[in-house]
């Protein structure tokens, strides 16, 4: 097996991460800006890729299959376009179809692109809840309900409390003002506690908007990473868990199926000592309670002290572990583009080129999650290193 | 780097209806499939699905899927370009090291109208408005065949769809298995002109499943595995720029010339003992002759009429019966590829090929709409 690089990662234009409704862009003039700006970030031109991976949720895309639609992915030049959809999970099973491509020698370079999912959705709930069980779960669960379950989970188990959810919220929307991508930020833990109810615990701005917006990320050999400018960032490792469809065969113990994953990705990775070794990471939360569940499966600390990791400012942009320094899925994209997202913030943060969201000294090991499928069913976890 | 086998298969024989949940009926044939070579869930690394929400009528419905084929607790995937999308990733998680058994699984139940999912499959702004749908888009497709190329016609397209029928007339696992000739395939009436109704599939329902398998695994496990020899895969633009070269197949040649690389043929037609070909239309057959490099560009009317292409000739071509016969909208990729390997291991239960050790396996998901499809290419080798 050989290295897999992350080369090159692009993004439409800052804004185009708006509300749907303020974004009269095309998909297609979307898919071709993310696409042309990471082709130019890798310094490839778009004869060099040798295949491409879509995502996205058909169902909220207003047009099935829209992929075969945009052209912008290399289907001029008849190179394979493989369509990975697993859910919010989309991004990391299209990024880990492309590093195994690499890996096995397949192709040298792999476009994987992340369409804006939700953008034309009218009412995106009605989709959404069909992701759900249709006979026994769907007549009464809705994707708000999904993220609620396991906050109110945690709260009966560790005493965690509304102002514990805010303030991990305000914490992303705060690292979201130097992020130009980013939708919304600024937000403070007051404003976050006034904000509406969605499903118990869950408020509307400790939830995640809608909105507009794409990335491209490019997955290659060794020989495009060394040709261009740009750190070499290689994928150590990568991995997928699958629970169980029905979520009454299900317990709510937090993300304990995160738990089991990290424990095969840090080993494929060799990393051993998670909180001391990783530098910055990009976690897939669109209902912000989650970051704590993954600080925690992901042995940043003990079961039950991510409130207090939290508020020791470990997780800030100058903390020991930086989370979320894109201001994550609550503040901008949630849809497919925002897991594809993900691996390309923790790129660009280990190449050195985040910007002004630059975690402080130089990061050499970060991590990208994902989230996704009926109740979380899924997540996958890549390990980068510099 | 390892190779990789298919080292079991099992498939519920293709019918109208499954009065299954989806769950269920790939349960049963994930199950199947692992007893063939007496393993547990357990045993296998990762599972991997192929399939479409629009087919299955949820959102994420390999949700529904992966755990009743194995998945739980494991790493699972599922694409939806269609079964050989889904044995070339599995390929590739083999040979990059990151599994040594997989199973690869789909299944078709839900009752659904292929038109209408395919209506919504269009370009939004300009082509949904149309109502168009993939039946148009083969009429536009097969008139521009005919037009730019003057050594085909009609009663070709009818003399393709009776040879695969008559085929399935000798397989037990095909669906439709009722003889047409050829004078009534071109007296069925008109769906979308030149195309007649015995001239397109109908959609069937069934499931599929096979357990892939890194070299070691497959000769620890098995006598009879049957190697990927080669896979390549390939997309077409969406917008209708030159209609002639559309008849080419682009994508399937991008698709064969990677596989046939890979496997290291030169020269199909004697290299190769036969090929299932997904040919939803039956015109889509003969544009993929010499677009599978069978013959040369415009040679393909005489490769069908000198029988060459018969269950019984030189060269079989879906000897299985294709898709006319068969049509599983999820698991037709699958099907072929279990076809292939029951042919090659010489299982009664479908076609016979005496003495062929080497196969070819294409599928497409231009059921669709021919704008922007994917093809993907399989090259197999018989332990034979």
């Amino acid at each position: 097996m050989r290295d897999a690089y992350v080369s090159g990662v692009g993004n439409s234009a800052p804004e185009t991460f708006d509300d749907r409704r303020e974004v009269n862009i095309s998909k297609y003039e979307l898919a071709f800006s993310a696409v042309k700006n990471a082709l130019d970030h890798a310094e490839l031109h778009q004869d060099a890729l040798d295949a491409a991976i879509f995502t996205t949720a058909d169902g909220a895309e207003g047009t099935n299959r829209i992929e075969r639609t945009l052209e912008a992915l290399g289907q001029s030049l008849n190179i394979p376009v493989l369509t990975v959809w697993t859910g919010g999970t989309g991004g990391g099973s299209a990024f880990k179809a492309a590093a195994e491509l690499v890996q096995s020698e397949r192709y040298d370079d792999v476009l994987v692109y992340g369409s804006p999912t939700f953008d034309s959705a009218i009412e995106a709930q009605q989709f959404l809840n069909t992701a759900a069980p249709p006979l026994f779960e769907k007549p009464f669960i809705g994707a708000a309900h999904m993220g609620a379950f396991y906050a109110t989970a945690y709260m009966e188990e560790y005493g965690a409390t509304d102002e514990d959810f805010a303030r991990v919220a305000a914490k992303n929307y705060r690292h979201a003002e130097n992020n130009p991508w980013a939708h919304r930020s600024g937000f403070t833990t007051d404003d976050v506690l006034e904000s509406p109810m969605v499903v118990s615990p869950l408020r509307v701005l400790g939830t995640c908007p809608v909105t507009s917006g794409s990335t491209a990320v490019i997955v290659s050999s060794e020989e495009t990473v060394e040709n261009n400018d740009n750190d070499p960032v290689t994928v150590d490792g990568i991995d997928a868990s699958t629970n169980t469809f029905l979520t009454g065969y299900r317990t709510y113990e937090q993300f304990h199926k995160l738990d089991g994953l990290a424990d095969r990705v840090f080993e494929q990775a060799g990393i051993k000592d998670p909180y001391a070794e990783i530098d910055v990471a990009e976690l897939f939360n669109p209902y912000i309670p989650f970051e704590y569940m993954q600080y925690e499966a992901l042995d940043f600390c003990e079961p039950g002290e991510g409130p207090e990791l939290l508020r020791s400012g470990a997780t800030e942009l100058d903390g020991e572990v930086a989370v979320n320094p894109s201001g994550g899925v609550i503040s901008t994209n949630s849809g497919t583009q925002a897991s594809v997202a993900r691996h390309g913030e923790i790129a660009l943060q280990l190449m050195g080129q985040a910007g002004d969201r630059q975690v402080d000294g130089s990061p050499e090991v970060g991590v990208a999650h994902t989230w996704g499928g009926n109740d979380g069913q899924f997540h996958t976890l890549a390990v980068l290193s510099r | 780097m390892t190779s990789t086998a298919i080292i079991s298969h099992a498939l519920t024989p293709p019918q109208d209806n499954i009065a299954l949940r989806n769950d269920e009926n790939i349960f049963r044939v994930s199950r199947r499939a692992l007893n063939g070579v007496g393993l547990e869930r357990d045993d296998i690394d990762a599972v991997v699905n192929c399939g479409m929400d629009a087919y299955d009528g949820i959102t994420i419905s390999s949700g529904l899927k992966v755990c009743p084929a194995g998945g739980y607790d494991k790493s699972s995937t599922r694409l939806q370009n269609g079964g050989l999308y889904a044995i070339h990733q599995a390929k590739a998680m083999i040979e990059s090291g990151k599994a040594d058994l997989i199973l690869v699984s789909s299944e078709d139940s839900t009752q659904f109208d292929d038109k209408a999912v395919s209506a919504i499959s269009q370009e939004p702004y300009m082509s949904q408005p149309l109502g168009w749908n993939h039946l148009h888009y083969f009429g536009v497709l097969a008139n521009s065949y005919l037009e730019s190329n003057a050594e085909v016609s009609e009663s070709d397209f009818a003399l393709t769809a009776a040879k695969n029928y008559e085929a399935a007339t000798r397989n037990e696992t095909a669906h439709r298995r009722t003889e047409h000739s050829a004078e009534e395939v071109l007296n069925s009436e008109y769906v979308c002109a030149p195309l007649r109704s015995l001239e397109v599939c109908q959609p069937s329902k069934g499931a599929t499943a096979l357990v892939l398998a890194s070299e070691e695994k497959a000769r620890e496990l098995t006598d009879d595995p049957v190697w990927i020899e080669g896979v390549g895969a390939g997309s077409t633009p969406y917008w209708y720029r030159e209609p002639d070269e559309r008849a080419r197949l682009p994508a399937l040649r991008k698709a064969r010339e990677d596989a046939y690389a890979e496997a290291g043929i030169e020269s199909p037609r004697d290299e190769l003992d036969f090929a299932e070909v997904h040919d939803p239309v039956s015109p889509v057959e003969l544009m993929s002759y010499p677009a599978l490099g069978f013959c040369d560009d415009g040679e393909e009317g005489d490769l069908l009429r000198d029988g060459v292409t018969r269950h019984d000739g030189d060269f079989p071509v879906n000897a299985s019966g294709g898709t006319l016969a068969t049509n599983l909208l999820n698991s037709d990729g699958l099907y072929k590829t279990i076809q292939s390997v029951m042919m090659l291991q010489g299982d009664e239960d479908t076609a016979s090929v005496p003495g062929a050790e080497r196969a070819l396996v294409t599928d497409s998901d231009q059921l669709l709409g021919d704008g922007g499809h994917s093809q993907g290419v399989l090259v197999l080798r018989g332990a034979a």
